[in-house]
């Protein structure tokens, strides 16, 4: 496969999330949109990649699929080894819980919970004992100590982003999705975040998703995915800002890399 | 947008639906007060015009002095174009007896015992079997009482009638049929020959003579002779005027009726006030971009404040209108729950007066725009800014609500302390005061809550985080991130609950009372009432003293007169040589052995009030219109009887008119009861006009009535109840609305949705037990009050049903479960996506 053979590092052995076949249509007849088209990708598990694509592409829509927050119209997604589309809307919400995270653009924050307590959450949610030793140490990673106890509205945007990266990582999930997390950022705030993110991969062997417009956000990931008209449409590897710059202008892109799915 | 859009018109549908449906409630029960008054107006005004129809005339006496005897009746019937004068005699003591002892005595309807008027044009009833009463020993009954009795003509039947006897026995000769087709409304008519009436009703003059015209002259001018043979202290009606005066009285117990039933609908509406108010409030702070937009595009205040009571006006008439309609519906409703309660209310129309209808219209708009009032005032200042910031949605009580909280806690609080202590003589007037102030007060109350709404919330949903962890937690930070919302919402079930403990701590009051009285200050194995609006006859104490079975019988008689110049003090007389065996009176100076003909035995709180001890003297007003002075010569403590003098019985006679007891005291006269239960058995028949009852089966009577009146109360209640609950299902759909991306994001993270329904159906159990703690104080106060402002044998020690108002704030808890449920299905079945798209 002429996508894998194009890495330049040592290929990661484990699929932590992937999609097969997938396909998302909504609406019918005239108003039909096909937001994903037969999608095959896998994400390889303590690796951070990116998604970028124009508006509309179906990039949300891949990454609701996955995360286990909508269901395919065809196809599967597995997290792990479990099949999502097998299981019970009960399930999937333990599944969510547990196996993977999330970080959405912006109102990620329970406003009648701490700073701590909307880390922890997910974990307080089930009822298993949460590893304490893991939890101190993504608060201390996060930096945030001396705000621990604040209400969300005390904090700052970024403050709260990163609160929500260390929710996320809390319960030491399979996969965390992240939908523009530096959306709403400054640009220094956002490189924080994205740092953050990027070393809590490095580290931890997180593996992360993030969706993103920025090219700076997407270049602190090990492989961009470029996503046109629900298709994946070519990928980089360890890309800088200026080849995502250059492969976003590259008209030839969208057949060019055609080969890459069969 | 178009998805926000569809979101908020399916919420809004909701809010509409629940908001209106607390003023159809209200609108509904008021109408059907009004229906239902109209409806009993209508069937007793037509009873009237059937009674007066054949009279032309009627002569009255105004003054209870003023004779009218056969005398009078002679002069009326030779005034010129007089066909016919007859005397009545009426009473509402008489009562016949089943055989089996019993007495004929319906629950509300009356039983009137008259004369038998013989001219037929005069008399609105006629014999329909058998024949009229002739002469003493005979009477007559009206068929539907016949035939419901079972009492056949030619048999002798007892009636108690109000002499000194207590009771007659006579031969029913007939029944009669009244007006065209017995029309009774459930009274019992019985009729005697007017001889006859005059002693067994006791009566020596005529209530009135009925007068029948000739045709010979107009009724006027007759009128004017007949009111030419008497003096003041009479009056001459002629058939408009008894018409009238008839339905007067029918009206009046007809209008008390109504105005119980209003009030109920009163309190329902006061409820929907807070309902309404709460509802406009959360939606315009869901709208506040919306209205800044508004505002920034050139809206005025007062053109956005329109607008929300533009909205208000159209949910309040088109609930209204609703409202009348229910109100039909709840008319036959409330028919039948009175009947089934034992009513005996007459076959009545439901007629829909325009007046109905444009009360409950009225009445159905004001309370909404009052109730939207303040969120339109709030929508109005609006600044245009927050078109672009928004609003965070919370609203802790602000300083301004809670000093007008105060302020209105103290003046309702005032209000009603005056109208129970300040010795107010005018019903109405006491009942407008103590509404007023107890509305005032609630209102009050429900603005100072929502300072401590959150901690109390807390405290309250603290065990749940310890159950059901986050869910729990979040359930109750819920509860309390806004006080003012959690506040109202619970007002408005505080408010029924408080009228509902109220009662509880009062019934149990009286209960409580009751058993001191029984236990501590009775020692009588029996106890003699008078079964009738009459008296326990002089002879009854030595009939019991003769037989066996009995040992000590100890009568009481009761009266009022001015001691030291105090007004209405009660005065009695008893036997004390044998008191201590019936009574104990808690003798704490003297001796009751010692009192004469001039001295005394005096309740220990009189004598504190008056300064008065053992050795001095009262003055006492006599009869006679003299004073005598008495000399103390004994103090008891017990006031649960009895608080004021003892004396004599010969002094008795020089203050008090009355020689019959108003109950007496019995002993039996060995351990075993059962022999005495048969004896009291065999007295009962023989004076059906007296009650004889055993201690057990006193309190077990009293209990059971007091029991029945709180069944009753709370039912009533139950709708002001029906309408918090509403309340809490609006305010948690509408907050479930407005947190929906929250929600979506709990979900997210891996909230089940069981767990979301823990976290939503545990937040209105909260704010239910807010307002159930908060109404079972409010109502453990109004209680005390009473106890307080009451005499202390009406009302004596409080005695707080702890049992009860705990159970009652399960039962609150268990209300807010229910009010949950339906929106922590909503917040379940949230799209997860949509929520935090
Ligand atoms: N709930 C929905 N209903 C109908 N169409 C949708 C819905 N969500 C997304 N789409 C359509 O699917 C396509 C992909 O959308 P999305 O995944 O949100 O793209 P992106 O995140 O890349 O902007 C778009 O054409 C969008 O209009
Ligand atoms: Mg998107």
């Amino acid at each position: 496969m002429t996508m894998l053979e194009s890495r330049t590092q040592a290929i990661p052995e484990v699929v932590a999330a992937r999609a097969e076949q997938a396909r998302k249509v909504y609406g019918e007849g005239e108003t039909q949109v096909v937001a994903l088209d037969s999608v095959d990708v896998s994400f390889f598990a303590g690796e951070f990649t990116a998604i970028m694509g124009p508006s509309g592409s179906g990039k949300s829509t891949l990454m609701h699929s996955l995360a286990g927050l909508d269901r395919l119209t065809s196809g599967r997604v597995v997290i792990g080894d479990v099949d999502l589309s097998q299981l019970s809307e009960r399930d999937l919400t333990l599944l969510r819980r547990t196996k993977i995270g999330f970080v959405f653009q912006a109102f990620n924050l329970i406003p009648t919970l701490t700073a701590e307590e909307n880390i922890t959450l997910p974990i307080d949610l089930g009822r298993a004992a949460p590893d304490m030793a893991w939890i101190d140490e993504v608060v201390r990673a996060v930096g945030l100590s001396d705000r621990l106890g604040h209400k969300p509205n005390e904090l700052s945007g970024g403050q709260q982003q990163r609160v929500a990266v260390a929710r996320a990582l809390a319960s030491r999930p399979q996969v965390v999705f992240a939908d523009e997390p530096t959306g709403n950022l400054d640009s220094t705030t956002g490189a924080a975040i994205l740092d953050f993110m990027r070393n809590a991969v490095r580290q931890y062997h997180q593996t992360i998703v993030m969706v993103t417009h920025d090219p700076v956000a997407a270049s602190y990931a090990d492989r961009v995915l470029f996503l046109a008209d629900g298709q994946i449409r070519s990928e980089l590897r360890d890309p800088n800002t200026d080849s995502i710059l250059a492969a976003l202008r590259s008209p030839a892109q969208t057949a060019s890399n055609d080969s890459g799915r069969n | 947008m178009w998805n926000i859009t569809r979101k908020n018109v399916a919420a809004n549908k909701v809010r509409l639906a629940l908001t209106a449906l607390a003023i159809v409630l209200g609108v509904g029960f008021v109408s059907s007060a009004n229906i239902l008054s109209d409806g009993l107006r209508d069937s007793f005004g037509d009873l009237a015009a059937e009674i007066v129809d054949g009279t032309d005339l009627q002569v009255d006496r105004v003054d209870s002095d003023a004779p009218l005897t056969r005398a009078d009746v002679e002069r009326i019937e030779v005034v010129p174009g007089v066909r016919v004068a007859e005397g009545n005699y009426g009473e509402d003591t008489v009562f016949p007896v089943r055989p089996d002892g019993t007495l004929v005595r319906p629950e509300g309807p009356p039983v009137l015992a008259f004369s038998w008027t013989v001219d037929e044009q005069l008399n609105p009833s006629a014999i329909e079997q058998g024949r009229a009463p002739e002469g003493p020993g005979e009477w007559i009954v009206d068929f539907s009482t016949a035939e419901r009795e079972g009492f056949v003509i030619g048999e002798t039947y007892d009636l108690v009638v109000p002499t000194a006897e207590g009771f007659a026995a006579a031969e029913l000769v007939g029944t009669f049929r009244f007006g065209e087709d017995n029309q009774t409304n459930g009274a019992v008519l019985l009729a005697f020959e007017t001889t006859t009436a005059a002693v067994l009703l006791d009566q020596t003059d005529f209530a009135s003579v009925s007068i029948a015209i000739d045709g010979t002259r107009p009724v006027s001018t007759v009128r004017t002779d007949v009111e030419g043979l008497f003096t003041d202290g009479y009056e001459v009606l002629d058939t408009a005027d008894l018409n009238a005066e008839t339905s007067a009285g029918f009206n009046q117990a007809i209008t008390i009726f109504a105005w119980v039933l209003r009030s109920f609908a009163i309190i329902a509406l006061f409820v929907s006030i807070f309902i309404i108010a709460n509802t406009f409030n959360i939606v315009m702070s869901q709208r506040v971009r919306e209205l800044g937009l508004l505002r920034a595009v050139g809206a005025t205040p007062r053109q956005v404040r329109r607008a929300v009571l533009g909205e208000a006006l159209i949910v309040g008439l088109i609930a209204s209108a609703t409202g009348i309609v229910v109100g039909l519906g709840l008319a036959y409703g409330l028919e039948a729950a009175l009947n089934g309660i034992g009513a005996e209310l007459p076959p009545f129309d439901k007629p829909l007066s325009l007046q109905t209808i444009a009360i409950g219209m009225t009445v159905g708009v004001v309370v909404t725009l009052v109730s939207a009032w303040v969120p339109a005032r709030r929508a109005g200042r609006t600044s245009p800014v927050t078109a672009i910031s928004g609003s965070d949605g919370t609203d802790a009580g602000s300083r301004r609500s809670t000093i007008i909280g105060g302020v209105l806690a103290v003046l309702g609080g005032a209000l009603t302390g005056i109208a129970l202590f300040g010795g107010i003589e005018t019903t109405s007037t006491l009942l407008i005061l103590l509404g007023v102030g107890a509305a005032l007060f609630l209102v009050g109350i429900t603005l100072l809550s929502s300072l401590v709404a959150a901690p109390i919330s807390r405290a309250l949903g603290a065990p749940l985080a310890a159950i059901y962890k986050r869910p729990g937690f979040l359930a109750k930070e819920n509860a309390a991130r806004n006080p003012k919302r959690t506040a109202t919402t619970a007002a408005a079930l505080m408010i029924g609950l408080s009228l509902v403990s109220m009662a509880f701590v009062i019934g149990q009051t009286l209960k409580s009372d009751l058993n001191t009285l029984l236990e501590t200050t009775v020692q009588a194995d029996y106890a003699a009432f008078p079964n009738t609006s009459g008296l326990v006859p002089e002879s009854i104490v030595s009939d019991l003293e003769a037989a066996p079975e009995f040992d000590t019988v100890v009568g009481f008689k009761y009266w009022s007169t001015d001691v030291n110049g105090r007004e209405g003090t009660e005065i009695g007389t008893t036997d004390f040589d044998q008191l201590n065996a019936v009574l104990d009176l808690d003798l704490v100076d003297g001796d009751f052995s010692e009192v004469t003909n001039d001295t005394t035995a005096i309740w220990e709180g009189f004598a504190e009030d008056n300064g008065l001890a053992l050795g001095d003297s009262v003055t006492v007003l006599l009869e006679n219109d003299t004073t005598t002075e008495l000399t103390i010569v004994a103090v008891f403590a017990d006031s649960n009887i009895f608080e004021g003098l003892l004396v004599t019985d010969t002094r008795w006679d020089t203050i008090g008119e009355q020689d019959t007891f108003d109950w007496v005291g019995i002993n039996a006269a060995g351990d075993d009861l059962a022999e005495a239960d048969a004896a009291i058995e065999a007295f009962a028949t023989a004076y059906p006009q007296v009650l004889v009852q055993s201690a057990a089966q006193y309190r077990a009577d009293i209990t059971g009535q007091v029991d029945f009146l709180l069944m009753i109360l709370t039912g009533f209640l139950g709708l002001a109840i029906l309408i918090a609950f509403i309340g809490i299902v609006n305010t948690m759909a509408l907050s479930v609305f407005e947190r929906t991306r929250e929600l979506g994001l709990l979900r997210a993270v891996g909230m089940t949705r069981r767990q979301t329904h823990t976290m939503v159906r545990w937040e209105a159990a909260i704010v239910s037990l807010v307002g159930a703690i908060f109404g079972a104080g409010v109502g453990v106060l109004f209680a005390v009050l009473v106890v307080v402002a009451t005499p202390d044998f009406v009302l004596n020690n409080l005695s707080i049903p702890w049992l009860s108002l705990i159970a009652l704030v399960v039962v609150a808890g268990l209300i807010g479960l229910l009010a949950g449920f339906m929106p922590a299905r909503r917040a379940g079945k949230l799209d997860v996506l949509d929520a935090i798209g």
